[in-house]
């Protein structure tokens, strides 16, 4: 089974598999060449690990942020049973970051997903901006769980990974 | 065996005669009955025989019920101050109005002794019910902590932009529904958990203002709407809704903002339940496989800060969920399960 995490650059795709793989999380970082406020970025792909039992486990795939590695996102996606966006609620314009995601995924996606809004920990009036995030989703005809995620928090990451679960399970 | 049921006979025909003469006009003059729980801890069968006659002919000519109870539930429990495990049986249990049976007791105001007979326990009994029914006359009501009442006060916050709110004289907020938060204005200094605390002492008696009232001087604290609600909401302790509520259907419109507050799996169930389907609150309670109660915090919860909406009674809709698929894959319950212990590591 395979979930994956997408979202833009900084968003804490990486730092959200790291916080709950049970494996130690293979990583393709490289040094930016785009002016970017980190010091690494995901060019291929994050991947860790859940183990469930002898025979299954659940595999969490990162995908890179930017566009120009877009290619990935359609091999990462194949087979995947849902999938997480993470959107960093301090960038200029979270809403057109959704947009590109949701577009750009929304073959494969097929309502089992869950959006993680990171970066809100300075936010007082959360609820309204989740309302934001909710409404939109409902453009593209989604229900998906929105959610504020510290993506360093267990807690957080495994609670989002839990919503979407239990969102798969329900259409059962 | 001869002897025990010739006891039986007679103690039946004296305590019949005794009822009649004694408690049809003396009971006359009580009014209101209520129930009150019993549970007899005595250990001899027929002493205990003798006291659930008592209550029996009590109930007949009083019309009122006193209920043979678990110790636990009971108001009233009798023991035998004879038994060398009567402490044992008292422990735990000081808030229960005892009977001791047996030798009189300085310590206990009530008391038979099984020289008495019927008519002394019948007294006491009636002694008791007179004591319990101004003691529970006495007590305050709650007067706004069913679900019905709490819905419906959570749906009036909801339809103002801005409204004042009072809790007694001490605890004023202002629900602002535009930028969805509450902002309390005095008392000075208090963590949001003491505020809550307050609320939930003063029995959820809430009054809506017009924003003229806002006092001068006050100090302001502001929170975020659902945060506040979901601590309110699971402080409160909420009696069953009525039969109108529970025929109504709720929709999710947006997914609470779980990771920001303490929650249980059900919590999430819930959530993942009604983004798929509308349903009543005894549906979720079952397809989520929760407590009613859980459902109710839920939903005021979520009503307040307008994330699920109450609509109208929909029988197709309870049908249909009803006979929803309950299909379980066993991967995504491994997959629940291994969450669920990573979350409690």
């Amino acid at each position: 089974m395979k979930f994956v995490f997408t979202g833009c650059v900084g968003s804490g795709k990486t730092e959200a598999i790291k916080t709950v793989s049970d494996i130690p999380v293979i990583s393709t970082e490289a040094i930016p060449t785009d002016y970017l406020s980190k010091k690494t970025t995901t060019v291929a792909l994050d991947y860790g690990e859940l183990h469930l039992s002898k025979n299954n486990k659940l595999e969490l795939y990162g995908t890179p942020g930017q566009r120009r590695f877009s290619y990935m996102w359609e091999i990462l996606s194949k087979g995947a049973s849902g999938f997480i966006i993470l959107v960093n609620h301090q960038r200029e314009n979270p809403l057109d970051d959704l947009d590109m995601y949701l577009e750009n995924f929304s073959k494969y996606i097929n309502n089992n997903l869950v959006v993680g809004i990171t970066h809100t920990e300075d936010v007082i009036r959360i609820t309204k901006e989740l309302t934001m995030y909710s409404e939109h989703l409902k453009k593209y005809n989604f229900s998906a769980a929105v959610l504020p995620v510290d993506a360093r928090r267990a807690c957080n990451v495994i609670t989002l990974l839990q919503a979407l679960t239990l969102s798969i399970e329900e259409k059962l | 065996m001869f002897y025990k049921n010739c006891f039986y006979d007679y103690l039946l025909n004296y305590a019949l005669t005794l009822v009649k003469i004694i408690f049809v006009e003396s009971c006359n003059k009580l009014d209101l009955p209520i129930s009150i729980n019993i549970s007899i801890l005595l250990v001899d069968a027929i002493d205990k025989k003798r006291v659930e006659f008592a209550l029996k002919m009590f109930n007949k000519h009083r019309g009122v019920d006193w209920v043979l109870s678990s110790t636990k539930e009971a108001d009233v429990i009798i023991v035998s101050i004879d038994d060398p495990d009567s402490d044992n049986q008292l422990e735990g249990l000081s808030d229960k109005t005892t009977i001791t049976y047996g030798k009189p007791q300085v310590n206990y105001p009530w008391h038979v002794s099984p020289e008495g007979g019927a008519l002394e326990i019948m007294s006491v009994f009636s002694d008791i019910y007179t004591f319990l029914k101004n003691k529970r006359s006495s007590l305050p009501k709650k007067t706004a902590n069913s679900f019905d009442e709490l819905l419906s006060f959570f749906g009036r916050i909801r339809l103002h932009n801005r409204v004042l709110v009072k809790f007694s004289e001490d605890i004023v907020f202002i629900a602002n529904n535009m930028d969805y938060t509450v902002e309390f204005l005095k008392p000075k200094n208090l963590s949001i958990n003491e505020y809550i605390s307050i609320l939930k002492s003063v029995d959820f008696e809430a009054s809506t203002y017009s924003l003229n009232d806002i006092p001068d001087d006050c100090v302001s604290t502001k929170f975020d709407a659902f945060i506040f609600y979901w601590h309110l909401a699971h402080e409160i302790e909420i009696d069953d809704a009525g039969e109108k509520e529970n025929q109504r259907v709720y929709k999710l419109k947006t997914w609470p903002a779980l990771t920001l507050v303490n929650h249980q799996e059900h919590d999430l169930k819930i959530s993942a339940l009604m983004s798929k389907g509308i349903f009543d609150i005894y549906t979720i309670s079952g397809k989520a496989r929760c407590q009613i109660e859980d459902v109710y915090k839920y939903i005021l919860s979520c009503i307040s800060v307008d994330f699920v909406d109450a609509t109208g009674n929909s029988i197709s809709h309870r049908k249909r969920s009803l006979n929803g698929n309950n299909k379980r894959s066993s991967l995504l319950t491994q997959v629940l399960q291994k969450l669920n212990f990573l979350k409690q590591e």
